[in-house]
């Protein structure tokens, strides 16, 4: 019987199969092959599971074929269980004839030619209406005026204040009419003011302000019935954070980065996009702050390190190879993101001058024309991604990509010289491309050319320069094959103000001058937020936050149990603290949620990347420097690489061979650090390995290969390096050893794809070892000293020459920390670090304060005694509590 | 003895009496040495650039001149990190050459830190970097292990004008105030200190005579030594400073520049040229200092040599199992060693920490080289 396997589709599609002529059609029974199924649904199913599928006949094997489906306690079958017993009845059987057909024989007295029944005080005569019901099943009679049936969906459970989006689509209209959708809201928290979106549709956007349980009713119409109401109840609970939806704000485009939202709880705004697509570089934004809590606004500021020099470029078209190049005060952000394997660009980052462009489903389209070519810039926010063009240029048009901008203007060129009919290699300076490289094209026979380039976006900025009498198509691909790319920290926008207006009453409006800021407490109601930008030499606004007042504040608190235990989770996946308002953030987060937001992150690959480099370097002065190498863990952030892969780059990399020169030495390392293998005991080996190093053919682990890099090659594939690297990856996460059985079955996975490494590190965070280490105090190792003492007193990150630097006087002591007191003790004496003035101090509210921010605990009672009384020696000063609390042995582990 | 603010405190700190102040008191039997400097001549040099070619070498053959020269010792070459472990514990040490783990078997800074009861400020190492050279403080040994281990200084590491400059750009270090410096230490020792503590760990005071240091050294010269070698030359500096201002019992020395002879024979020819200059710098601050001059004794070894030809390069690789590699020089002078001789009979790199232990009168149970009479008077 097929009928059934497709039951869900067939009964809304049906109407399609029998004409549009009548709104309530009937169909001819001699048109049918099998008895209607929504009559079954509605007159036979009832009939059968509340006469046959009681317990002990037929809901259960023992009572024959006949075994159906039982409703659920409300008294429906689901769609799935009337699909089922449907094509259970079918078997018993005969269309169009009722008396052939066991199904209705069986129960039928024998006395009107029934058969024997075991359940026959369940039997019915001829003149019954069960009868009457099965025999006009069986012979194709079919329903008129059946109602839709509405279904509201699943319970859900939210936080207060975040979207949720209600399910309406498993509402069923049998006969194919089109359904109307109306959704009420029926019961809600006393004073709640909640917000349904789109209460006509199958989807409707709800949004409750206050914690409870709300009560929404869906009634589905057909046109001419109506269906009974369904009920669905969301609960919601407490939100720390304000979710701000791209939806509410005037351009949904600039909040693509709504990440995590599901995970975290909310969070958060990029304004960046929005401020770049505006050529007087200001982005306002309006948000609604729900009834019932007051919240304060916080910004993260990203270093500043890293802004790009902005770019413009124009093309002149009376002298088409006259292409200029100056700064300018505009500057691009965009953001590459990705939806599986096709790869696309999302977000709107072109700037055009002149000419016509946009990118469209992730495509990016340029036409250009003599009077009015393409001419504009692109820019790309994660480090790397790879673009691929391909286009038709008409003869004497050229097609370069710039990357790699330096803050001199000059960049790395790539592309087609239609000019010169070649592709060139080369440097863009002052204006002017000076080709290292070139080699002949052959594309212009019949005057116009295809061409192809494959680029590495860099660091920087890519632009594409786009000459005159060209039409072209640029497509941009992604090879990755994950849906996360690097929302890169690098950014190429500067923020100088923002300010929140409530009303026409400006709330505030700060220039920044430090990486987090809380401005002050936002009250319910409509807000206006403006961010301005005018230079690059400004910090770069990275997020703006919400968080709720009480929180924020400190009243309602962090719980200690749970500021430890995201302190150490922030440590042992991201090698640094979490910043005060990650740590708000977090409340109401379970560590898996936490893992699953920091796991995979450019963050999370960066530390990873710095260990590694650690472990297979161990000095400094060999880090590797070329741009590919400097892009690896972007690389890794945006799937394009995976963590194999990624050691293979390390080990084969000039930096690894310069720290490991010769083939002794080199061989010997690569066989310790990636197998575990003890040289002196596999001299053969070593031989082998030394032989293929130096270009010799040789056979290693049963394959041949005679190159450093074969050998290479060879060991990483090797079972054991899967074992020996995740046993150090578990290890440094847990502190311990992994256990044997699980090492065995993770190895395997590894090995049939390395990408299963960050679901690795989810697994081992979400375990009871992992929990049990969260417990206790593990000792920090000098890079998270570095980056804890950083985030802890300054509130941002160490920029790399400072963690560079840092790490590397740290490391040159066997007990590192009397030098980590001298940094702590230059960091507090720098100035850069918010003190308040003694006078008028709280001092035990101060010392709690600094105990939660350094320590992650409040202090015993003795420790709050100790400190008031040392506090008050008159030259006693503030500082000297963060002193003593960073110089302590207990801030030397988290 | 001098006993200035820094020992006053220490030593009221760890409540210890004069003998631990006092090295004199360790000296073994009729001993005159109270302090040993060892310097690891790191790296592979081979006695055909030192012993042989004296020109190479003038201040440790004027040192030499006054003390034992010993042309005949056996060095393993197991990589060197576990050759020059193996010169401080005393046991060939067999570890990967990037590998970054501890020996099982004590140090000489642990054998005498645990023998003598000493203070961590008694006993120093001075490295040519960080990273594994750091495992040299101290093994893992249960009956031993950090507790007992050195205070290390990687001189590179540290007083490096890259670190300098992120130092000032935080603003010029500032040494605390004595007030200043105690109302943190009341602070914070009310952290450290755990139910049922009575005083903090030695160590703990140990690490803050050390911060000051750093503090101190972090505005000083050793900075600013720069070019090839340098980071030897700052790790001798180093080790001056230290010895000037702690007078330890035991002062280790770990170079490793030399090594730049893979890939060049000359610059590994003017590294041994440098650091013999800085090894005469540091003789001379002993000279210098009336306490350590009759009281000091000093040894210098490299782990092990290299190979007897030049590789492609035109350089020296170590790995050819020659006499050139396994054969190398060691220098001694001092009060209780012999002046004027050349040892020529068969010893080993590794006997060096069970000599130095006999010199203290302290037993490395877990040594297997033996003691180098001949060397002693």
């Amino acid at each position: 019987m097929r009928f059934p396997l497709a039951f869900a589709v067939a009964l809304p599609c049906l109407g399609a199969l029998i004409g549009d002529d009548d709104a309530r059609p009937a169909v001819a029974p001699a048109e049918r092959t099998e008895p209607d199924p929504v009559y079954f649904e509605e007159r036979v199913q009832p009939l059968l599971v509340n006469s046959c599928a009681i317990t002990g006949c037929h809901d259960q094997p023992g009572a024959g074929r006949l075994i159906l489906e039982r409703p659920d306690f409300t008294g429906r079958v689901s769609v799935a269980g009337t699909a089922k017993n449907l094509e259970t009845a079918l078997q018993f059987v005969t269309f169009k004839a009722p008396m052939e057909s066991r199904l209705l024989l069986k129960p039928l007295v024998k006395r009107d030619g029934g058969l024997d029944h075991s359940g026959h005080h369940y039997d019915f005569t001829k003149k019954s209406e069960k009868f009457r019901l099965l025999s006009e099943w069986i012979d194709g009679v079919e329903l008129h005026d059946v109602p839709p049936i509405a279904d509201a969906g699943p319970a859900i459970s939210a936080k207060v204040a975040q979207r949720v989006e209600l399910d309406g689509d498993g509402s069923r209209e049998r006969r194919g009419l089109p359904l109307n959708y109306s959704w009420s809201i029926v019961s809600r928290p006393d004073g709640s003011v909640p917000l349904l979106k789109a209460a006509d549709s199958a989807r409707p956007e709800f949004r409750g302000d206050k914690e409870g349980s709300y009560t929404l009713a869906l009634v589905v119409d057909n046109g001419t019935l109506s269906s009974e109401a369904d009920t669905v109840t969301i609960t919601l609970d407490a939100l720390p954070i304000v979710l701000l939806d791209a939806e509410r704000f005037r351009s949904a485009d600039a909040f693509h980065s709504v990440r995590d939202a599901a995970a975290s709880g909310g969070l958060a705004l990029d304004v960046g996009q929005e401020i770049s697509a505006r050529t007087e570089a200001v982005a306002t934004y309006e948000f609604v702050v729900p009834e019932g809590a007051a919240y304060r606004l916080f910004a993260r500021v990203a270093s500043r390190s890293s802004a790009v020099m902005p770019l413009t470029f124009s093309i002149d078209d009376a002298e088409p190879d006259a292409i200029e190049v100056a700064p300018g005060p505009g500057y691009q952000l965009m953001q590459v993101g990705g939806d599986g394997e096709q790869g696309r660009l999302e977000g709107a980052a072109l700037s055009l001058s002149s000419g016509d462009g946009a990118i469209r489903d992730g495509r990016l389209v340029l036409r250009g024309s003599p009077k009015s070519p393409a001419v504009g810039v692109l820019d790309v926010r994660a480090r790397t991604a790879s673009m691929r063009v391909l286009g038709r240029v008409d003869q004497g048009a050229s097609l370069l990509v710039l990357s790699g901008l330096e803050q001199d203007g000059s960049a790395r060129a790539a592309g087609y010289d239609g000019v010169g009919d070649r592709f060139v290699l080369g440097t863009w300076s002052q204006g002017a491309l000076t080709v290292t490289a070139h080699e002949p094209a052959g594309l212009l026979a019949d005057g116009a050319a295809e061409v192809a380039a494959q680029v590495e976006f860099a660091e920087r900025s890519t632009f594409l320069v786009l000459g005159p009498e060209r039409v072209l198509k640029a497509e941009f691909e992604r090879a990755s094959t994950s849906d996360r790319i690097a929302i890169a920290t690098d950014g190429v926008a500067s923020v100088e103000a923002y300010r929140v207006a409530q009303g026409a009453t400006e709330l505030a409006a700060k220039t920044f001058d430090r990486d987090e800021r809380a401005l002050g407490q936002l009250a319910a109601g409509a807000h206006t937020l403006t961010v301005r930008a005018t230079s690059v030499d400004a910090p770069r606004l990275d997020e703006m936050v919400l968080v709720r007042a009480d929180i924020a504040s400190g009243a309602a608190g962090v719980p200690d149990a749970k500021r430890k235990e995201t302190r150490a989770t922030y440590f042992d996946l991201v090698g640094r603290p979490p910043l005060a308002v990650e740590q708000m953030l977090a409340v109401g987060l379970e560590r898996e949620a936490l893992a699953q937001r920091l796991v995979g992150s450019l963050e999370f690959y960066e530390h990873w990347y710095e260990d590694e480099l650690f472990f297979y370097l161990l000095l400094d002065n060999f880090r590797p420097r070329t741009p590919q190498m400097q892009a690896l863990p972007a690389r890794l952030a945006n799937g394009s690489l995976d963590v194999r892969a990624a050691t293979q780059e390390i080990v084969i990399s000039q930096a690894f061979n310069l720290r490991n020169p010769g083939n002794d030495t080199f061989v010997s390392v690569v066989l310790e650090q990636m197998l575990g293998i003890v040289v002196q005991d596999e001299p053969k080996l070593l031989e082998a390995g030394k032989k293929m190093y130096d270009g010799y053919v040789a056979t290693v682990f049963g394959q041949q290969g005679k190159s450093q890099s074969d050998f290479v090659r060879i060991v990483l594939e090797q079972p054991a390096f899967s074992r020996v690297f995740l046993t150090r990856a578990y290890e440094r996460l847990v502190r311990s050893a992994p256990p044997k059985a699980e090492l065995e079955t993770w190895a395997k996975r590894f090995e049939a794809d390395p990408r299963v490494f960050t679901q690795l590190v989810r697994e081992w965070v979400s375990s009871p070892a992992y929990s049990q280490a969260v417990l206790g105090l593990r000792p920090k190792t000098d890079h998270m000293f570095i980056r804890s003492v950083f985030v802890d007193l300054l509130g941002r990150k160490p920029t790399f020459e400072e963690f560079r630097n840092f790490r590397t006087a740290l490391q040159a002591l066997a007990d590192s920390r009397p030098l980590r007191a001298v940094l702590a003790r230059v960091m507090v004496d720098s100035g850069q670090v918010a003190l308040p003035g003694k006078a008028g101090l709280d001092v035990s509210a101060f010392v709690a304060e600094q105990f939660r921010r350094f320590l992650g605990r409040a202090p015993d009672a003795q420790e709050t005694a100790t400190f008031a009384q040392v506090m008050s020696d008159p030259q006693a000063e503030p500082k000297l509590i963060l002193l003593a609390l960073l110089s302590s042995q207990e801030y030397q582990s988290y | 003895m001098r006993c200035d603010r820094r020992q006053f405190l220490l030593s009221s700190g760890l409540g210890l009496g004069a003998a631990a102040l006092c090295p004199s008191a360790f000296a073994a039997g009729n001993r005159k040495t109270k302090h040993v400097v060892l310097v690891a001549l790191a790296g592979g040099v081979r006695s055909k650039e030192t012993i042989e070619s004296p020109d190479n070498i003038p201040n440790l053959m004027r040192i030499a001149g006054g003390g034992v020269v010993c042309p005949n010792v056996k060095a393993e070459n197991v990589g060197h990190y576990g050759a020059a472990l193996s010169l401080f514990t005393g046991n060939v040490e067999v570890f990967g050459i990037r590998e970054y783990g501890r020996s099982e078997n004590p140090t000489l800074f642990e054998y005498l830190r645990k023998g003598l009861a000493l203070p961590a400020n008694s006993v120093w190492l001075s490295t040519t970097n960080g990273n594994q050279q750091t495992n040299f403080s101290y093994g893992v040994h249960p009956k031993y292990g950090q507790r007992f281990g050195a205070n290390l200084i990687s001189a590179d590491g540290v007083f490096n004008a890259e670190f300098k400059q992120i130092v000032n750009s935080f603003g010029t270090p500032k040494i605390p105030s004595e007030q200043e410096a105690d109302v943190v230490a009341r602070m914070r020792d009310a952290i450290d200190l755990r139910p049922g503590d009575k005083a903090l760990p030695a160590d703990a005071l140990s690490q803050r005579s050390v911060e000051q240091f750093i503090l101190e050294e972090i505005g000083g010269k050793t900075v600013s030594l720069t070019g090839p070698g340098a980071s030897d030359a700052k790790a001798l500096r180093v080790a001056s400073n230290i010895l000037r201002v702690f007078k330890p019992t035991f002062l280790g020395v770990a170079l490793q520049e030399a090594d730049v002879a893979h890939n060049s024979f000359n610059s590994y020819v003017e590294i041994i040229r440098r650091n013999d200059a800085e090894i005469g710098r540091l003789y001379d601050t002993i000279q210098q200092d009336p306490e350590l001059r009759d009281s000091t004794t000093m040894f210098v070894v490299p782990e092990f040599g290299r190979d007897r030809d030049l590789n492609e390069r035109n350089g020296l690789d170590h790995g050819d199992g020659s006499t050139e590699l396994n054969r190398v020089a060691m220098f001694a002078w001092g009060a209780d060693v012999r002046a004027n001789k050349t040892v020529k009979e068969s010893i080993a790199s590794i006997d060096l920490a069970p000599t130095i232990c006999h010199l203290f009168g302290v037993k490395s149970e877990h040594a297997h080289g033996k003691v180098l009479r001949s060397v002693l008077a």
